[in-house]
């Protein structure tokens, strides 16, 4: 791809190709604080990722402390509910990744259906509400609504003469439940980011289509659609590349931490974090943040060189 | 390739990074500054003035000054962490086996041995304390903690509020056992037949039935102290004791004493219960004199408690509450001076703990205080620091509390194991799995929510395939060792 | 027509859905609100309801019980909100823009420099260490917004907003002789302003909901982010709770901060960033005219 732009510039002429020369170590010059601060405080530290095969003695610092091999991944990798911890995360991930994006996109195109800026400024403060919310505030919310005594839903229940349900102890529920509150949660921040590139779109575009007999939906589908394709695949690859991770937050506070839901709401950070709590190793959990970052990244490099392929403007890297 | 050269600059700079630096050691007739973390919120307004206070009188007396950082206790451990590891300068922390682990911290270098320091630096902390516990605190025969004077033996304890009581026309001194509780929830029930909240109890209940922890509460691997003398590890899920108190909590719930559903908020607020509302009978927890007077205070009408179990000493008591010495100091002499000091200076520690005469306390007698409602500073709780015994009394407590606490303590029985502490390197893999057994399992039946013959199979069979006998054999190898 | 009947009912599933989702987010948000104002015996009698019960402004008294402390939180976290965002989104913008050039050399190199950091990340530990111990940066405002100026995710959200303006602009411009600094001050920041806008609004967000940095380097209480100022209160206390097996003796539960207060708590921590969100709507409205004109 870089050849083509390479060969284009050439064929442009000798006073472009100068220019362009120059423009490069510009470009740099811009981009170099933004460079330097992730050197700095990300790339710096990561060479204590070699705590993942020590045993950290604080009185031996990093590179003094002994060498244990694959020691602190067998402690991640021969739990007995490993393969029940990488289901959850990874279906609860894909779930995530599909509903924020359709959800989002929803409600984008129903806000550009608005007429008034009130009525924009409106919907979108209200969306963006849970937004502001920590997960354990957002745990108190949904207590109150699935609460076994004093819940709102087990109270509407009660009105049409249904038994309570005891959402705490029965896990067929939250799968769904979780699903919801982070798309909940989300929403607006979604909506958002795709209302922004919505609006953004020249609007001759439409008229033209509007002209040319073209109904909502096929503008939707030929126009709106296709410029929000970078925004959907940009996000859509930074989402897969945490597939393996999730939001402690959601899994650790909505399910109370109830031990009867664990099938159905323990992942891996919240394995990990209950789990090390006791033992106290770094190493255990440098490990088990490093084999998350591996999958991302093999996912990612796999995924966006098939992005690449199609869409070589819109691929990561 | 660029990336490579990426990766070996951030190794390079790795390779810098763990080399600790090291200062010059200053030699001034200064007043020598230590920091000390405890896990306590020190925003208050007036905390400035009580500090000010305390270190004119450290100044004055003892030549020292001291920098008190509080870190609140739900981020203490991983505050702590970061400092440990980073190999920061600081001279004392708070540790125990529940907050900032103490055995991690020794064995991950982060403690400084003081056996040699304490005879000299704190004479009378050191002998104040009995050697039983100095053996207690031991790691590999050193002592790397002072622990803190409070009450150090457990015993399973019960709480019930009087107009329950009288309701249910029985008084404490007729609760003995388990199923005299059933007794008085019978009659309680007949009075108010609405359920009750009652949380699950199964840790503490295992003193009861003579079982004591070896690496934490509940978690398998248990020694009976009522079988003088015999270290056999035992897996207490496995015992008929066990499978009689879930049958007990099960028909509690049947026979419609107690809530038959699972309650989140419950759980999470624990002791806690508001001041308006009140729905529970009563708390099986760990017993401690004094508790009635607590709870009083805390919740607005009186309770009776009383300890059903024999009291036991145990490194879990011991350990409760303790102050290490940083490897990082530099200042070890001085800062076991400040542990002496701590310890024996009742001024300098009710000035921490209470605050100023007159400004955030009254005084009703001579050790007797009551608190100024609002007053702008809350307090440090005693045990956090050091010796409660220096501490004023709240009007409602008894004046010879600290006696009663000193005579539970005495005449409780030592642990058969005391000064034992686990290696549990080779069997961390198996903990973690039978701890979420045991969260995803335990919970329900100790509530009394589920069939306890099937429930209770369930989880000895999961239990099992979590590699619980591997981890009763090496604790049961590592004891042997130990006690030979 | 047919075509406007299709459009109508378009809008009318439009507007009924957008305030379907409304309701569902804004519910919760006055269940919090009336939680504050009860009295702490009705809330626990009848459970939470939409509108309070019992009205009573004590929760509110027991967070302000120590203003001069609160007033310090928000003067942190609102010179960190506000300084590093503006450092923030110039720096961002500055590392994107370079990146949404497909001409640029380096561009994939420097993607994958950045991308890198989103994959994998050195620990806790390794970060406090470089910090505090070599930078001396602990208990140092800017701590708290240094470290955080530069994310990838903003990065490329902002590299996608850029690499959407019309690159004829951009040539126009280079034939006109405007340099680089010029072409993307002049004219690629106007163009993408409402997605600029959006990212902005995230970054005074992380900013404000900021606890982690405080918790990692900060031990001084009086430089302490709102965020964390508010939540370490009710940790401390839950946290004795939790452990109160342990340490049987002298935990002092008066002092516990009730459920009422901690609604409270959210309304201070939230509250004040709902009123800057309502500013900012302006601009990502006024953003329909800028984009279409400019388009």
């Amino acid at each position: 791809m870089k050849s083509n732009e390479a060969t284009v510039t050439e064929v442009a002429g000798k006073h472009k190709k100068k220019k362009y020369g120059s423009t490069h170590w510009l470009l740099t010059l811009m981009a170099l604080p933004g460079i330097l601060i992730i050197f700095i405080f990300k790339y710096l530290p990561m060479g204590g990722l070699i705590l993942a095969f020590k045993n950290y003695k604080y009185s031996l610092g990093i590179l003094g402390s002994e060498w244990v091999g694959m020691k602190n991944f067998m402690f991640l990798f021969n739990s007995s509910t490993f393969s029940i911890l990488v289901r959850n995360t990874v279906l609860y991930n894909l779930a995530f990744i599909v509903l924020n994006i359709v959800a989002g996109i929803m409600a984008a195109l129903f806000l550009d259906n608005v007429m008034s800026k009130r009525g924009i400024k409106l919907f979108q403060t209200s969306m963006f509400l849970p937004y502001f919310l920590s997960w354990i505030v957002v745990s108190y919310i949904s207590l109150s609504l699935l609460d076994y005594d004093k819940g709102i839903i087990n109270q509407i229940l009660g009105v049409f003469g249904q038994n309570s349900i005891s959402f705490y102890s029965e896990t067929k529920w939250w799968p769904a439940i979780l699903i919801f509150f982070n798309t909940w949660k989300n929403l607006g921040f979604n909506a958002l980011i795709y209302y922004g590139t919505i609006i953004s779109i020249d609007s001759e575009l439409y008229e033209a289509a509007t002209i040319d007999g073209c109904g909502y939906f096929r503008r939707v589908k030929y126009i709106t659609i296709p410029h929000l394709k970078p925004t959907v695949i940009i996000l859509g690859l930074l989402a897969l590349s945490g597939i393996f991770r999730s939001d402690f937050g959601l899994f650790y506070y909505l399910p109370a931490d109830s031990g009867a839901l664990y099938d159905v709401t323990d992942v891996l950070d919240t394995y990990i974090t209950r789990s090390i709590l006791n033992t106290s190793s770094l190493g255990q959990s440098t490990a088990t943040g490093l084999v998350q970052s591996i999958v991302g990244l093999l996912l990612i490099l796999t995924v966006n060189s098939v992005v690449r392929k199609y869409e070589s403007e819109s691929a990561l890297f | 390739m660029k990336r490579k050269r990426i990766f070996s600059a951030a190794l390079a700079a790795a390779m810098l990074l763990s080399f600790t630096g090291c200062g010059v050691k200053k030699n001034t007739n200064e007043k020598v500054k230590l920091t000390w973390y405890i896990p306590a919120v020190l925003d208050s307004g007036d905390f400035d003035e009580i500090m000010s206070k305390v270190n004119e009188k450290l100044g004055r007396e003892y030549n020292l000054n001291l920098e008190m950082i509080g870190i609140d206790g739900g981020n203490f451990d991983k505050k702590l962490q970061l400092i440990n590891a980073g190999g920061e300068e600081y001279d004392l922390a708070f540790t125990s086996t529940w907050k900032n682990d103490y055995y991690a911290n020794v064995n991950s270098g982060a403690c400084l041995d003081i056996s040699e320091l304490l005879p000299k630096y704190a004479p009378k902390l050191y002998s104040q304390t009995s050697q039983t516990i100095w053996d207690a605190v031991k790691v590999d025969g050193k002592i790397y903690a002072a622990p803190n004077w409070q009450i150090q033996a457990k015993a399973t304890g019960l709480t019930i509020p009087d107009e329950d009581l009288e309701a249910a026309s029985m008084t404490i001194d007729e609760i003995n056992t388990l199923e005299d509780l059933g007794t008085y929830l019978e009659k309680l029930h007949a009075v108010y037949p609405e359920r009750n909240k009652v949380l699950p109890a199964w840790e503490h209940v295992q003193r009861y039935y003579g079982y004591l922890d070896i690496i934490g509460q509940a978690m398998p691997g248990v020694i009976n102290f009522k079988e003088n003398g015999k270290l056999q590890v035992i897996n207490q899920y496995e015992t008929k004791d066990y499978e009689d108190y879930i049958k007990l909590r099960k028909s509690w719930v049947d026979k419609g004493y107690m809530f038959d559903k699972y309650l989140p908020e419950d759980i999470k607020s624990s002791t806690m219960e508001d001041k308006e509302v009140r729905e529970r009978p009563f708390t099986l927890h760990v017993y401690s004199p004094g508790n009635e007077a607590n709870i009083l205070q805390s919740k607005g009408y009186p309770w009776s408690a009383k300890p059903i179990s024999e009291a036991v000493l145990d490194a879990g008591g011991i350990l409760a509450a303790m102050t290490h010495v940083s490897s990082t100091t530099k200042h070890p002499e001085e800062a076991v001076k400040m542990l002496e000091v701590i310890n024996t200076d009742a001024e300098i520690f009710n000035l921490l703990v209470w605050g100023i005469e007159g400004k955030h306390y009254t005084k009703v007698s001579e050790n007797k205080v009551e608190k100024i409602e609002n007053a702008g500073y809350p307090g440090i709780a005693h045990f956090i620091l050091g010796s409660q015994k220096n501490s004023f009394l709240l009007s409602t407590q008894d004046d010879d509390l600290w006696d009663q606490i000193e005579a539970f303590n005495d005449n409780a029985l030592s642990s058969p194991i005391l000064g034992f502490s686990a290696d549990l390197d080779s069997i961390a893999t198996e903990i973690a799995n039978c701890k979420t057994v045991l969260k995803k399992r335990s919970e329900m039946l100790d509530l009394g929510l589920v069939d306890p013959d099937s429930e209770i199979a369930a989880l000895r069979k999961e239990l099992k395939e979590a590699g619980v006998d591997t981890i009763i054999a090496e604790l049961q190898k590592q004891i042997d060792e130990w006690s030979k | 027509m047919n075509r406007g009947k299709q459009m109508i009912g378009v809008k009318i599933v439009s507007y009924s859905m957008l305030i379907i989702f409304s309701l569902l987010c804004i519910i919760p948000f006055l269940i919090i609100i009336s939680a504050s104002l009860s009295s702490e015996g009705e809330l626990a009698k009848f459970g939470y309801f939409i509108m309070p019960r019992g009205i009573t402004l004590s929760a509110y008294k027991m967070v302000l019980q120590n203003p001069r402390s609160l007033i310090g939180a928000y003067k942190v976290t609102i010179f960190t909100t506000a300084v590093g965002s503006v450092m923030s989104v110039i720096i961002s913008a500055m590392l994107a823009y370079p990146l949404s050039r497909q001409d640029y050399k380096w561009r994939n190199y420097i993607n994958f420099f950045v991308y890198f950091t989103m994959l994998f990340s050195g620990g806790a530990v390794p970060s406090y260490i470089l910090i505090a111990q070599y930078m001396h940066l602990r208990n140092n405002i800017w701590v708290l917004i240094i470290p955080l100026l530069v994310n990838p995710w903003n990065v490329f959200l902002m590299r996608t907003y850029f690499a959407q303006v019309n690159k004829a602009l951009i040539e126009a411009a280079a034939i006109d002789g405007a340099g680089e600094l010029r072409i993307f001050f002049m004219v690629v920041v106007p163009v993408s302003i409402t997605g600029m806008a959006t990212v902005f609004l995230m970054i005074a967000l992380a900013f404000w909901n900021d606890w982690y940095q405080c918790l990692m380097f900060m031990t001084n209480e009086k430089i302490l982010t709102l965020q964390y100022f508010l939540a370490r209160v009710m940790s401390n206390i839950d946290d004795m709770l939790k452990n109160s097996a342990s340490i049987s003796s002298g935990v002092d539960l008066s002092s516990m901060p009730s459920e009422t207060t901690r609604m409270a708590m959210c309304v201070f921590a939230a509250g004040p960033m709902v009123f800057v969100f309502v500013f900012f709507q302006k601009y990502f409205v006024r953003g329909i005219s800028v984009g279409s004109v400019k388009g």
